[in-house]
């Protein structure tokens, strides 16, 4: 007995016998399940369902960068140092040969320059970092425009967003790591923010860095906590996360034969399985190639981290940018209540992410409160049905695409040859009016979209023929289509059934009736497209 | 290549050919010899006056000016300025070598400030050097030499163009809006310009492109449009069914599986109970 007997319809010889020879992994499955068993769970698996929409495969991009972010950074921790001890830089660099640097920043140029394929590697681990997130936003965009984040699937929301902070901490602390002026000003500009925590900041900043700022101590901390602690939560989590979409089941657009209770799309095998390991060798494909083609973090630019040293465009990676501009942006307010000072960063470095992600982890509770639909959704909106929801999502976009422009706004005056007070200005105004206008045109747009009968929206019909003895009857030809559009067209199943009630209420049972015929036939479809409800 | 890189390449590229082609500019023929103060008169009094002392509204005096000044604004095409309202920028080399050297003097005579100093990048302390841009010039052009905006519309340039005697000139000059820096001794000169020809403008460290030089936020951005955006895009193309359609066969009940029971009806793992 194979797991992979029933995927073999039509392979049969005439004694029921499947007929068609095993491929190398179908071999080594039965194997194994034949010795432990546990075969059904694994057919199970194997004919589970996925939609095909490439938007699906944005989470598993994210994946595949994240597998690629692991074997890199393993690799990495075989040669870094995670200490601020200072030591001489006697590398190969030459131009900071002599250079007191800390035995991190030393083991970074050790990897970049002497190591053997180390800056093939190093580069490779933070694009992907980059990559990383932006698969996260993608995926998370998805999710929100469709509406997949409603009940049951609030609670997988929620669980991605952890992970999305999981990934953002990841990042940092792994930017920080090289000790470089780069890592020292991100690190700097946190210390602050810490600090200005009221009542507490003082003393939590103090036993996060061990003391006073630089203090020698926070690389050595940060490490374990970016190799050892974030990467196990990461999994952890993400366990949780693909257990839950593999147990509640994927979403679906609607479209014909698709409803609340099935899920039309390829199976697990073989199909999905081979685009979803094709799509992992690709990102590591194109990974790989950035990390051989492109330079990323030249740490031997920037130098040891230096209190007194400094150089412009120190910008954290870019999905830190939105913190960034939110301290850039901030007019420096400063008020004093009973004797604790509440200074800008309280605003710009607490209140502001605070409000972003309270935002994205309220969003499934505040559409339920707004539009009181309290029910469970399998089947996907079209971003334009959902007004509302797209003009809000495409606001919250604006608000932070503006925070990170604020965060890079020397760069941008530099790339348009403006002024910076100029450009922070006009930031300023557009982190207030960016969204409302965002808003309205969005909802505008997708209203209009909307009613608009696109062809996408017209019905498939299916002419349906008068048998001589007056039934009616469907062309074997034209029957899947039929059968498809049922889901969409209801209306021409009921004519059908309205006009077969004409000979009798049941006369559709009679054995000799065409249509009855033809709808037994259907019923096998349908039931076998789990389409019955 | 980045949007922020691409229009620093075009610029290098359009200075240096510019920079090729003007060797014979303006004026004498290379034979005659140049009067310095008739030159300054045609082609500098209607900014900074006959006597050098500046005319009000258009520029300044030339009396803190020296010949490192002189030498520096004529060789990097900053003067004659074109507008007055704006920073100089470089630009092509109006001027003959002997027009320049005419030139040169006679600010010198007008002036009190210094002159060029002889810059000696052979044998420098490029390790020095790079503490010392680290410390004082990254501020403003950046670790990589790119250049950034300081505030007030004013640009500090790129200095990939630069040669190490106008690294020592700048420095000893501040031109414009930058500082001037008296403090170093001349070995620290030739260590500032050593670093920033060897380490950055000859930068072979890694065959690999720097996206202008921009930091984190170009790296941000190229991870977008060379990794993200192509992946998005090999999406499209491996997601999409066989022949552009699902089919009836590969639709399954709601556990992903056909005969398995509903997410609603509440029932536990059980393979025999049917909807
Ligand atoms: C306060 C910001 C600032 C600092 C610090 C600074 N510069 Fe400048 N630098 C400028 C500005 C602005 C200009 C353009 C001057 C002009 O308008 O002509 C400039 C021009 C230059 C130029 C001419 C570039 C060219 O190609 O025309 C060089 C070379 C230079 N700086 C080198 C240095 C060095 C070396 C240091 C460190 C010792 C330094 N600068 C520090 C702002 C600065
Ligand atoms: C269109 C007006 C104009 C003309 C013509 C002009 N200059 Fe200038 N010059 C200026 C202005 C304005 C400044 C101040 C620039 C700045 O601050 O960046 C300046 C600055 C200077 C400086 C000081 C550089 C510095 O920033 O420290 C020198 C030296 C100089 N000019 C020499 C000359 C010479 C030599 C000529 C003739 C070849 C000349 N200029 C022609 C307007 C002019
Ligand atoms: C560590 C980063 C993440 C990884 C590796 C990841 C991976 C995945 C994968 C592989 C899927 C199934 C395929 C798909 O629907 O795209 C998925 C589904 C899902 N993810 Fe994520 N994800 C991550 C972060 C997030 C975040 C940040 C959110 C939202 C805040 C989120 C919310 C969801 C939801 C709701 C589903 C179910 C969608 C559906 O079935 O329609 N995930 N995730």
């Amino acid at each position: 007995m194979s797991v992979f007997d029933r995927f073999s319809r039509g392979d049969t010889d005439d004694a029921g016998e499947v007929t068609k020879r095993r491929g190398l992994v179908e071999r080594y499955v039965d194997s194994v399940t034949s010795r432990t068993g546990g075969g059904s769970f694994v057919t199970k698996s194997l004919r589970k369902v996925f939609p095909s929409h490439f938007s699906f495969l944005w989470g598993e991009l994210a994946l595949y960068s994240l597998i690629v972010l692991f074997l890199t950074g393993t690799y990495l921790t075989l040669f870094f140092e995670g200490s601020q001890e200072v030591v001489t830089y006697t590398g190969s660099h030459e131009p900071l040969q002599g250079q007191e640097v800390s035995a991190a920043f030393d083991s970074v140029m050790r990897i970049s320059f002497e190591v053997k394929g180390g800056l093939l590697i190093r580069q490779m681990h933070h694009w992907s970092a980059l990559l990383f997130v932006g698969a996260i936003a993608l995926h998370m965009a998805r999710v929100f425009f469709t509406g997949a984040f409603r009940r049951p699937r609030d609670l997988n929301w929620i669980v991605g967003l952890t992970l999305l902070l999981l990934a953002l901490a990841a990042g940092f602390t792994g930017y920080s790591l090289p000790d470089d002026l780069l890592s020292g000003t991100g690190l700097r500009i946190t210390n602050g923010i810490i600090l200005a925590i009221p009542f507490i900041g003082e003393r939590l900043a103090y036993l996060i860095f061990g003391g006073e700022w630089p203090g020698t101590d926070i690389i050595g901390r940060l490490y374990p906590v970016h190799i050892l602690l974030i990467p196990a939560a990461i999994v952890a989590v993400l366990s949780i996360h693909l257990a839950l979409v593999w147990r509640q089941k994927h979403t679906q657009f609607r479209g014909p034969g698709r409803t609340e209770q099935n899920v039309v799309g390829e199976r697990v095998w073989p199909a999905f399985a081979m685009k979803s390991i094709g799509l992992l060798f690709l990102t590591a494909g194109v990974l790989t190639a950035m990390g051989a083609i492109f330079e990323i973090n030249p740490v031997w630019l920037y130098g040891p981290y230096d209190t007194a040293a400094a150089t412009s465009f120190a910008q954290p990676d870019w999905y830190i940018g939105f913190l960034e501009g939110s301290v850039r942006l901030f007019p420096p307010w400063e008020f004093r209540a009973g004797g604790f000072v509440i200074n800008t960063l309280v605003f710009s470095g607490i209140l502001i992410p605070g409000i972003v992600f309270g935002g994205l982890f309220l969003a499934p509770t505040i559409e339920r409160r707004l539009t009181g639909d309290t029910a469970d959704h399998h089947l996907l909106d079209r971003p334009r049905d959902a007004p509302n929801r797209t003009a809000a999502g495409a606001a919250s976009i604006a608000f932070v695409a503006v925070l990170f422009l604020g965060g890079a706004q020397d760069v941008v005056a530099s790339t348009l040859d403006f002024s910076v007070g100029h450009v922070t200005t006009v930031l300023q105004f557009a982190m207030i009016l960016a969204p409302p206008i965002v808003f309205v045109i969005t909802k505008r747009t997708c209203v209009e979209l909307r009613d608009r009968t696109g062809p996408e929206r017209t019905e498939r019909r299916v002419p349906v023929e008068r048998t001589a003895d007056g039934g009616y009857h469907i062309p074997d030809d034209q029957l899947e289509d039929w059968m498809l559009a049922g889901g969409a067209a209801p209306g021409h199943f009921d004519e059908m059934a309205d006009h077969s009630t004409v000979r009798g209420k049941h006369a559709h049972r009679d054995e000799s009736d065409p249509v009855h015929a033809d709808e037994e036939a259907l019923d096998e479809m349908r039931d076998d497209a789990g389409a019955d409800r | 290549m980045t949007l922020v890189a691409a229009p620093l390449a075009l610029a290098a590229a359009f200075g240096i050919v510019t920079f090729l082609g003007s060797g014979a500019a303006t004026g004498a023929a290379p034979s005659e010899p140049v009067d310095g103060a008739e030159l300054f008169a045609t082609q500098c009094s209607s900014c900074h006056g006959l006597d050098g002392l500046g005319v009000e509204g258009r520029g300044p005096t030339l009396e803190p000016e020296g010949e490192a000044s002189a030498d520096f604004v004529l060789r990097t095409g900053r003067m004659p300025m074109a507008t007055t309202d704006r920073q100089a920028h470089r630009g092509p080399v109006r001027y003959s070598e002997e027009e320049i050297v005419a030139l040169v003097e006679h600010v010198g005579m007008i002036g009190s400030g210094p002159d060029t100093p002889n810059i000696e990048i052979e044998g420098a302390d490029v390790s020095n050097g790079g503490e010392l841009y680290r410390l004082n010039c990254a501020a403003c052009h950046v670790a990589s030499g790119a250049g950034a905006p300081i505030g007030g519309g004013r640009q500090a340039p790129n200095l990939l163009e630069a040669t190490p005697t106008e690294v020592g000139q700048a420095i000893i000059v501040g031109p414009g809006s930058m500082p001037v820096f008296s403090e170093f001794e001349p070995q620290e000169l030739n260590d500032i310009a050593a670093y920033i020809h060897e380490a950055l403008t000859d930068d072979d460290t890694t065959s690999a492109s720097r996206f202008g030089g921009a930091g984190p936020v170009a790296e941000g951005l190229a991870a977008w449009i060379l990794a993200l955006i192509p992946l998005v895009a090999l999406t499209r193309w491996i997601g999409r069914p066989k022949d552009g359609r699902d089919h009836p066969e590969d639709a399954a009940g709601p556990d992903g599986d056909d005969g398995e029971p509903s997410i609603d009806d509440g029932t536990e793992d059980s393979e025999l109970v049917s909807t």
